[in-house]
């Protein structure tokens, strides 16, 4: 089983879509697939599956060991994709973030050997997971480490501002040293203007690098490159946002499933092979 | 349950006899521990409404002392966890009564060399309910958590994982959770182990690692 923790220095940089997207585009090429929603101060996988109310939450397996078969569902029926797609929701509940501002270091421990169970039990029988995605809290929480440790490869998303290259690097400098996993970096957000040009992309590239490099002195941090925002991308999720303030039903647009040919999808699509170190397309 | 020490206490506070199952480093002076363990269970008395005869479970920084009184003499054992061992301390406390009560109440002076026998019998009993680690190098202190995960060097975080999804294992069962050969696995328990992590146990003829947390 692959296994990857999509993490990031601050909120709002995509973290969570770049998850959904990655995880829809592997269900419907075949493959068996994981998605644990582990941002538990700000659960938002939600935003984009509907989840059965008769499923328990990942928290319920996590603090209150609710077996894991209670708090999966498998979203592969509504998606229409020829994979599994097994997800883990996080509780959005007042009172579980309200639990999880509380969580100490027994009970972290605790989420981390729960998590460590899962990734075994998710292996074999009835699951098969192939592919097995973390969506974590943004920042460097207990949630961070735990999904660093239980994932082979993290997969750092960045937007282009100073606040986020700069905490970015020394979030990187800081946890990669100590944790095994390989660190990917991926920048979301970029002006689509900006990255048709060759010349300029290949500048800023080399820029990302050099600071990323100087900062870890490691050479296993891989800048691996820029997903594009249009203005129908910014448009669709402003619109999502309307429906919500207006009490309607709502779900956030899967690119890879709804519009392969975004160059969202078609970007990311490119790169899951270089994230997974595999030949999947 | 992980048990960590057991002591046998006179009314007065002196230590009768104790015995512990982890590593030398932590263990606490008795003398000490007897007398403010008495004073502590003496002051609990006074201010709750618990009969004397009922365990006691007084918890600090995570280990747990369970207690129970048998007249001249209280048992005490440390845990890791609150749930205390009940029929283990009855056990043991009615076999010390039966095999040395007399010796207590007759004797003030009474040579404690004369309980080194009854340490045969706790070893015996715990080592056949599998609560204690041999290898006498587990620390109370020493508790895996996320923390203590990111701090040990990489190498060994990969050992401390398959211990921690398997819960105990044989060196067999931990080198193949980490996919690596054996003599490395070796190599990584016995860091751990020389840290204060891990204890190991005998369970069915086979030599189990696990780890308190």
């Amino acid at each position: 089983m692959k296994s990857l923790s999509i993490l990031s220095h601050k909120g709002g940089v995509g973290k969570t879509s770049i998850a959904a997207n990655i995880a829809v585009h592997l269900a419907k090429i075949g493959q068996n697939v994981c998605l644990l929603d582990t941002d538990f101060h700000g659960p938002s996988i939600i935003t984009f599956f509907k989840k059965n109310p008769e499923t328990k939450w990942l928290n319920d397996n996590l603090l209150r060991d609710e077996p894991l078969e209670n708090c999966l569902e498998d979203i592969s029926p509504q998606l229409e994709v020829s994979g599994r797609l097994y997800i883990g929701f996080a509780d959005p509940s007042a009172s579980a973030i309200e639990t999880n501002i509380r969580i100490n270091e027994k009970m972290s421990f605790k989420m981390l050997k729960n998590l460590m169970k899962i990734r075994k039990e998710l292996e074999s029988p009835p699951y098969e997971v192939t592919y097995l995605i973390l969506d974590s809290s943004p920042g460097t929480t207990y949630s961070t480490v735990n999904a660093m440790i239980t994932t082979e490869t993290s997969l750092f998303i960045v937007k282009l501002s100073n606040a986020d290259l700069l905490g970015t690097s020394q979030m990187i400098a800081g946890l990669n040293k100590q944790l095994k996993s390989k660190s990917l970096v991926l920048a979301n957000l970029i002006p689509k203007s900006v990255i048709q040009d060759e010349a300029i992309i290949s500048q800023i590239q080399s820029l990302i690098e050099n600071k990323f490099t100087k900062e870890t002195q490691d050479k296993y941090v891989d800048f691996i490159g820029w997903i594009p925002i249009d203005e129908s991308l910014i448009q669709t999720e402003f619109l999502e946002a309307i429906k919500t303030l207006q009490n309607q039903t709502s779900s956030r647009l899967i690119y890879t499933l709804k519009q392969p040919d975004h160059p969202f999808s078609t970007t990311l699509v490119e790169l899951i092979p270089t994230i997974f170190e595999d030949n999947t397309k | 349950m992980i048990v960590y020490a057991l002591y046998i206490i006179d009314e007065g506070g002196r230590p009768l006899l104790s015995q512990y199952f982890q590593s030398s480093d932590d263990v606490p002076n008795e003398v000490l521990f007897g007398a403010l363990f008495t004073a502590f269970k003496d002051l609990a008395a006074d201010v709750t409404t618990q009969k004397s005869w009922e365990m006691k479970t007084l918890g600090i920084e995570r280990l747990f002392y369970h207690t129970k009184s048998f007249g001249p003499f209280n048992v005490v054992i440390v845990t890791n966890t609150q749930k205390g061992p009940e029929n283990l301390l009855q056990t043991i406390g009615l076999r010390f009564m039966k095999e040395h009560r007399e010796e207590i109440l007759q004797d003030f002076l009474v040579d404690f060399r004369l309980f080194d026998p009854f340490k045969e019998i706790i070893q015996e009993m715990f080592q056949a309910e599998t609560l204690v680690d041999e290898s006498g190098k587990l620390s109370p202190t020493k508790r895996f958590s996320v923390g203590g995960i990111f701090d040990l060097p990489p190498d060994l975080q990969t050992t401390a994982l398959a211990l921690i999804t398997l819960e105990e294992g044989t060196l067999e069962d931990i080198s193949k959770e980490c996919g690596e050969n054996q003599v490395q696995t070796t190599k990584s328990l016995n860091s751990l182990q020389k840290m204060g992590f891990i204890g190991r146990k005998e369970k069915e003829g086979k030599q189990l690692f696990f780890y308190s947390a």
